[in-house]
């Protein structure tokens, strides 16, 4: 159970040391274990190499909300530190990472609204409204923004996944507990929908 | 009227590619301002543990067990280069006296591992008694264990035979 701490018993890593090569030339697996007990100073490095996109995608799949992406971004971090002593390397230390991501942030949303993860259910807008023309005059990247948003979970996910963070399919499908062949699925039809919408702004 | 769904074509791929490399480094910059607090409050965590018992001078004690481990292995890390603790088991009785205690290690190819199995033993030693015996009193541990579970290529703190 990962939890506040009382200050009970005597911490004597109750610090993180500066960076050394140690931990900035250690590899994700050699930190995974070392951070697994307790070394913060590892923990950290593992922290600098991937939280920024593990937010990158929380904050996307979240509708642009900062602060939500944030708080669950820190809740699914802590939940990494309490279970790294269970991590035992049977995929990229990145894919088991995201994994968790992704469930508090599926775990997020679903608090503030139902998800619908069935495709069929958000089909994808086949013209741009009056109010959607103005979204022509946006920066590019609002425009590719607005355009995520509109993607249905599975599709959105897939495709930040492999386009924002470079993961394989098999990692993909990992992360989102799907098959390789759904992943192909999804992140073809997210191109689609994303190539009309950028078409329509250029 | 609906649309149909059209290919790419080059300079949709090249808008799209152009938009997903500003998006991206967008985000970036917000996570800048806020990651040391988001890491300060993730490492307030706690994680699971036992409570073993400790003997000092004022009285008995309980540490707990992350600190034990994260001790071991912070002390024979520290002082072990051919080898790296992969792993610290520990067993705990009814009344949290310390029963048994496994070390798995990591070797470097071409270490003596009896050496390095009486040195993991000394450090251990050292290090259970100054945390539960107050550098005085006398711990009794059942079984002091240490596994050589893999070996590596190359150093074992900057590598895991998962790397290799």
């Amino acid at each position: 159970m990962c939890g506040v701490p009382t200050g009970s018993g005597r911490d004597w890593v109750s610090y993180v040391e500066a960076p050394s090569e140690r931990t900035t030339g250690a590899s994700d697996l050699a930190l995974s274990r070392r951070a697994a007990l307790g070394d913060r100073a590892a923990f950290a490095e593992i922290f600098r190499r991937h939280s920024s996109a593990t937010f990158r995608y929380a904050r996307h799949m979240l509708d642009g909300d900062s602060q939500e992406a944030q708080d669950v971004t820190q809740e699914a971090w802590a939940k990494v530190w309490c279970k790294l002593p269970d991590f035992r390397g049977e995929s990229r230390l990145q894919t088991w990472l995201f994994r968790i991501v992704a469930r508090e942030v599926f775990n997020a949303r679903r608090r503030q609204r139902p998800v619908a993860v069935d495709d069929t259910l958000l089909e994808a807008r086949a013209h741009w409204s009056d109010t959607e023309h103005e979204a022509a005059g946006r920066a590019l990247w609002e425009a590719l923004s607005l355009a995520l948003s509109e993607l249905p979970w599975r599709q959105r996910a897939s495709w930040l996944l492999r386009e924002f963070e470079g993961l394989s399919y098999y990692d993909i499908a990992r992360v989102l507990d799907t098959s390789s062949t759904a992943v192909r699925g999804q992140l073809h039809r997210a191109r689609q929908t994303l190539a009309i919408r950028m078409e329509q702004w250029r | 009227m609906a649309m149909t769904p059209t290919e790419q074509t080059p300079q949709t791929a090249a808008t799209i590619a152009s938009a997903t490399s500003e998006l991206r480094r967008q985000t970036d910059d917000r996570w800048v301002e806020v990651a040391d607090d988001v890491l300060r409050n993730v490492l307030l965590a706690r994680r699971r543990s036992m409570p073993v018992r400790a003997e000092s001078p004022s009285g008995t004690l309980y540490v707990g067990e992350p600190v034990i481990v994260a001790y071991l292995r912070h002390r024979i890390d520290e002082r072990l280069p051919g080898a790296a603790v992969s792993r610290v088991i520990l067993s705990v009785s009814r009344d949290s006296v310390l029963e048994t205690v496994t070390i798995q290690m990591l070797a470097q190819y071409g270490h003596t591992l009896m050496e390095l199995a009486d040195h993991v033993r000394e450090i251990a030693q050292a290090v259970l008694l100054e945390l539960l015996g107050g550098g005085t009193f006398e711990v009794r541990i059942v079984a002091l264990d240490v596994h050589f579970s893999d070996v590596t290529v190359g150093n074992p703190h900057l590598f895991d035979p998962g790397d290799e």
